[in-house]
């Protein structure tokens, strides 16, 4: 192996990292944030929304890496029955960014996305809350 | 074995479920709640509170029968610096109620808040949700 040889290695064994353990390694760089997502559905639709989360979102957010933690329904008015509730752990922000935009391009998406709402939005307004988890707080 | 010796035995093993289960989160049927609680601060106060936290809070709600899932701060205005964002878990409402109206009669947390905020209230307003887990939602 030449000098040359010996840098291709190198530089292509540097790429490695980003291919099969980004998340781990960024999580060890402290990197890892929080994504609180609050969907206020609109009147009538949360039924039609939590149907497509468990049919095609969940997964498709798995396809893309990100990675749910949680996903709830509130039990009390007045955000009972319009309401629902998630968090995504991301790696990096960046990542966050780059995970949504491929998700929001995927082909399946578009089509599920549109499927579902041929009767009308499921989604009146949805409030993003990127967090860091405290240095007191269980992992998660 | 007779047939006393038998119920003694799945009596204990009942009793042993939770304590094995105490991690796990809602298996069919069971009433487990999360809450999630959002703090908003007073100007200057959030590094008090999560010291408060930090130091002696989380370990009371603990104490109380209370399990927290994590603790958060959001890393955007206008939550940045001026929010802490975290969830329980309950065994049910009831034991919701139970806890938090033990924890507000404790000793040690009347006199920890007293200390801590006789220069002025930490927490401005708290947003209080009350929530259950999907049917495809990870455990936590």
């Amino acid at each position: 192996m030449d000098r040359r040889e010996v840098l291709f290695a190198m530089s292509a064994a540097a790429m490695v990292p980003f291919v099969s353990a980004e998340a781990e390694a960024k999580e060890a760089s402290g990197d890892t944030v929080y994504e609180l997502r609050i969907y206020h559905a609109m009147e009538g639709k949360l039924d039609a929304l939590v149907a497509r989360f468990r049919d095609h979102t969940d997964a498709l957010f798995k396809k893309h890496g990100l990675k749910p933690v949680a996903y709830w329904n509130p039990t009390d008015e007045p955000v009972k029955g319009n309401t629902f509730i998630y968090i995504l752990k991301h790696p990096s922000r960046e990542a966050a960014l780059a995970n949504w935009k491929s998700f929001h391009d995927d082909p399946e998406w578009i089509k599920v996305s549109t499927a579902s709402e041929a009767n009308g939005k499921l989604v009146e307004k949805v409030d993003s809350t990127y967090m860091t988890l405290t240095d007191f707080s269980p992992s998660v | 074995m007779n047939r006393r010796e038998v119920l003694q035995g799945l009596g204990a093993a009942a009793m042993m479920m939770p304590a094995i289960n105490g991690l796990a989160a809602q298996t069919a049927g069971d009433e487990t709640v999360y809450e999630l609680r959002i703090y908003h601060t007073n100007p200057g106060k959030l590094e008090p509170l999560l010291k408060r936290f930090r130091e002696k809070e989380t370990a009371i709600f603990v104490r109380m029968g209370m399990h927290p899932v994590g603790y958060w701060t959001p890393d955007d205005d206008p939550l940045k610096g001026n929010a802490l964002i975290y969830i329980l878990r309950h065994k049910s409402r009831a034991a919701a109620t139970e806890s938090w109206a033990k924890f507000s009669k404790d000793p040690e947390w009347v006199k920890l808040k007293a200390e801590t905020e006789a220069n002025g209230a930490f927490v401005e307003k708290h947003d209080v949700t009350f929530m259950t887990l999907t049917d495809f939602s990870p455990k936590v």
